[in-house]
């Protein structure tokens, strides 16, 4: 008992993102591999009351004391029995308790199962987990591209010929949307704007999206949104060995190994292979260029927990990237065509080497208290030619953070305090300009969580850093959270974001252009502030839950990195804002489960984007300004068959201003709208499951994505307008198996 | 425009489309005539109960099963066109349990966990 109790407090000062309270424990549920599962987002609240909380990703929960002894705690899960522990005496240590699963016979109106997407109702900020069930919706294959069910994250396309895809949140670039690992900071800098290109979907166990601004203690650089990918842990990889194989029909093929020795109580380690490869040539639309890339990738990450079964807990590891891509046209040939204009080629090499640490200290008398210190390191290159022009990126980063966790006087009032160190070494070449900087930022943080026993809980959150080239910056920070009933949910939040930008490799799609790249000033940081409101509905409809969230959120820029395509044609010019900038988005979900094992979700999506260039507040190109997602999936008993089905519709679009080109390569000021249908099939055998899939199932495709194809060195040619897919139908089939 | 509405009608179609095997899967899954099974068997605690539960869904022609531990007996709703209890009982044999009168395989009795083989006291 004790050791679990050391267990969760090294981890508790480790995340750093929990709060330290008197009484704690972890939910374990049953799965149908007869073994036991940590059930992250599961309800734990006190009978007959509002106060309660959520489990984090690995099933722990912290709840305030009851006000009168003895008390019912309630446990419920989705999916799972719900359970009611008395407590006459709160406990020295943690208590652990184990849900059943409820696929039943004779419970058929009680029967329900876990949402592979939830929101909770007691976290102070709007957070949306995704479990590693809902990735496999569409099995393919990175992160950038796993959010096609997700409606709160939208994947975007970026040019015609690098096969790179983005993120956008809130209507804004993935670049504003802070990814964390293991909420330790992730990809920044030369990988903030492609990095989840680099995350095979397999390894991650659950994703959690926040929209708005994230939490202080992860820094300052979370301004639309915060995403913390959680990755496998060692002892939750039950089978030594995992392997998934992937291949579609244009050439694509992608393995996955996880590799899970058992060593000891001590002792952890996962091994995580990744390797894919496209080599063969495709041009569908017949524009002589290639549709595709042709690319391979070589990922590796090894990590490794050790926890000392007393009071000391350690987490690390290593990731090593490797990728090649080629693209451009079909004829180009490297070493008869590189630097001259025989034939148009695109070369993307990318390498990486990081590390993390983490470590966790406790005090085991006070519960509530611990120190986290996490570190973190990586190097990156990213060489590029587009045609002529070439780009070579390297950044040497380090990374710093200390938290302590404790309270004022009782668990209602908790608080955190700590320090970060961030370093950044930048050298770019352009063409012929080289651009050097080091950032040095060393920060503090608070952050002060009240919880009102009943329904109402508020984080306040404010760091100061001081940022070696632009000075002092202040991040103030506030999350509310107030349940008007049980199942009705309020939350406001508003906070300052604050980020340096990279505008080649962020805007790398431009360089697939005769765009000439024109930096008119000094660029300062990016700073914006944004608000949300959301109110989240729980209810009861055809016998089963259902849910409604309505959320609406403001991004105001004080200064971006305005990129302006629509000054000149053959331009893009970098500038800082003068003027106004902002982003309104508003979102509606609705899911419900009309059969037991059928379920619906629908979103709708507005936004309204406008940035000020030269003068004129006009849309953000390529960002729709309705979407609408439709998804259904339906599993049989025991998801031997599973059957998932996504519809996305993408309204109109502004397309920058090219009526300075000659007419025949002139595009309409707006773009078309389109369906996009997926659909997948799984099915489950004793020993792997098996998978078959199509995207884009309609075939649509942008016509003519590239302008002025046949003259690639000429000064009209342009690949980076797009607002649609290139690649037309995809089928796609794979398997997954465990080795025990 | 036209295009715009022709492609709309597209994503409609095959969204009917979709939908229309999905009822009509789960009407073939609802519509079948089926019958109830009890068969005991040497199940002895929760991590039992979800290896016979899993194995059966793997089985041929069975529609879902209930083990309830105390009793160690496990409900099984099959059709009858597709499998007999004779090879229901043989599949949680196979599965390393004794189903009735059939023994459990002994090749996968011995790979059961430790507090799954029946002659542990609980």
């Amino acid at each position: 008992m004790i050791r679990i109790l050391f267990y969760i407090l090294l981890l508790l000062g480790i995340t750093g993102s929990i709060q330290a309270q008197h009484f704690s424990g972890r939910v374990l549920g049953t799965t149908t591999k007869q073994t036991k599962e940590q059930l992250p987002g599961a309800n734990v609240y006190w009978l007959g009351t509002t106060t309660g909380t959520i489990t984090d990703s690995v099933g722990i929960f912290h709840i305030p004391q009851p006000q009168v002894l003895p008390a019912k705690l309630v446990i419920s899960m989705i999916g799972y029995t719900s359970d009611t522990i008395k407590i006459n005496a709160v406990p020295a240590g943690s208590i652990e308790v184990l849900l059943k699963s409820t696929i039943s016979l004779q419970e058929v109106n009680v029967e329900s199962k876990q949402s592979t997407t939830r929101y909770s109702t007691f976290n102070p900020v709007n957070t949306e987990i995704i479990s590693s069930k809902e990735l496999l919706k569409a099995a393919c294959c990175n992160l950038s591209e796993s959010f096609s069910t997700n409606a709160s994250v939208d994947v975007a396309f970026t040019d015609a010929v690098s096969g790179a895809r983005k993120i956008q949140m809130l209507g804004l670039d993935g670049i504003y949307t802070q990814i964390l690992s293991e909420n330790m900071p992730m990809l920044r800098g030369l990988s903030a704007a492609y990095g989840l290109n680099y995350i095979p979907g397999t390894w991650i166990e659950n994703i959690m999206v926040t929209k708005g601004t994230g939490s202080v203690v992860n820094g300052y650089e979370s301004i639309s949104g915060q995403i913390n990918l959680e990755f496998l842990k060692p002892k939750e990889q039950e089978a030594p060995l995992f392997i998934n194989l992937y291949g579609n029909h244009k050439g694509r093929a992608e393995a996955n190994v996880h590799i899970a020795p058992k060593i000891n109580e001590k002792w952890g380690t996962l091994l995580f292979l990744h390797a894919s490869d496209v080599s063969l040539k495709n041009d569908m639309n017949k524009d002589s260029f290639l549709d595709m890339p042709l690319s391979r990738q070589y990922n590796v990450f090894n990590r490794w927990n050790y926890h000392n079964q007393k009071n000391f807990e350690a987490q690390f590891g290593i990731k090593a990237l490797m990728e090649t891509r080629q693209a451009g046209q079909t004829n180009f040939n490297y070493k008869n065509d590189f630097g001259t204009t025989n034939a148009y080629g695109i070369g993307i090499n990318t390498k990486a080497l990081e590390y993390f640490s983490k470590t966790g200290f406790l005090f085991p008398s006070r519960p509530y208290k611990s120190i986290g210190i996490q570190t973190s390191g990586k190097w990156q290159q990213r060489d590029m030619y587009f045609g002529l022009k070439k780009y070579a990126g390297e950044q040497k980063n380090f990374y710093a953070n200390i938290i302590y966790a404790n309270i004022i006087n009782t668990t209602n009032h908790k608080y955190k305090v700590g320090a970060s160190y961030l370093l950044d070494n930048f050298s770019e070449k352009y063409s012929d300009s080289a651009f050097a900087r080091t950032e040095s930022v060393p920060g503090i943080f608070a952050e002060y969580t009240y919880t009102h026993a009943e329904n109402f809980s508020v984080v306040a959150g404010f760091r100061a850093d001081y940022h070696n080239i632009f000075g002092i910056q202040y991040t103030p920070r506030l999350h509310m959270r107030y349940n008007a009933t049980k199942s009705t949910t309020l939350r406001i939040s508003a906070g300052r974001g604050f980020r340096t930008a990279n505008v080649f490799v962020e805007n790398q799609p431009v360089f697939a252009s005769s765009r000439k790249v024109i930096v008119t000033e000094k660029l300062n940081p990016e700073i914006a502030w944004n608000y949300g409101i959301s109110i989240n509905q729980k209810m009861r409809l055809f016998d089963n839950e259902a849910f409604l969230n309505l959320d609406f959120f403001r991004t105001d820029f004080e200064n971006q990195v305005v990129i302006d395509l629509d000054n000149d044609v053959n331009q893009v010019r970098f500038y800082n804002l003068k003027g106004k900038s902002y982003s309104n988005s508003l979102q509606l979900d609705f899911g419900f489960s009309p059969l037991k094992m059928l379920d619906v979700k629908l979103a709708y999506k507005w936004y309204d984007v406008r940035t000020t260039y030269s003068q004129q507040l006009l849309d953000r190109p390529y960002v729709p300004k309705h979407r609408v997602m439709f998804n259904a999936a339906y599993a049989t008993y025991m998801d031997i068959w599973k059957f998932d089905f996504t519809t996305n519709w993408f309204g109109q679009s502004r397309i920058p201003n090219t009526s300075m080109s000659p007419a025949e390569y002139q595009l309409p000021e707006k773009s078309k709208e389109y369906f996009l249908l997926n659909a997948q099939i799984t099915k489950k055998f004793r020993k792997f499951d098996l998978y078959l899939g199509c995207e884009n199932i309609l075939n649509y495709t942008q016509k003519n994505p590239v302008i002025a194809p046949d003259k690639p060195f000429g000064s009209n040619f342009d690949a980076s307008m797009i607002y649609a897919p290139i690649e037309g139908r995809i089928i796609y089939a794979g398997l997954r198996m465990e080795i025990k | 425009m036209k295009k715009i509405v022709h492609s709309a009608k597209q994503s409609i179609k095959a969204t009917t489309l979709i939908a229309f095997l999905l009822i009509s899967i789960l009407a073939k899954a609802q519509n079948k005539n089926t019958v109830e099974l009890k068969v005991k068997t040497s199940a002895v605690c929760g991590m039992c109960k979800t290896t016979i539960e899993r194995e059966l869904a793997f089985a041929k022609g069975v529609k879902k099963s209930e083990l309830d531990v105390p009793s160690k007996v496990v409900t099984v709703i099959y059709n009858p066109n597709k499998t007999t209890p004779e090879k229901i009982r043989q599949a949680i044999s196979m599965a390393g349990y004794d189903a009735d009168d059939v023994p459990a395989d002994p090749k996968a009795y011995e790979k059961l966990h430790a507090c799954c083989k029946k002659d542990v006291t609980h």
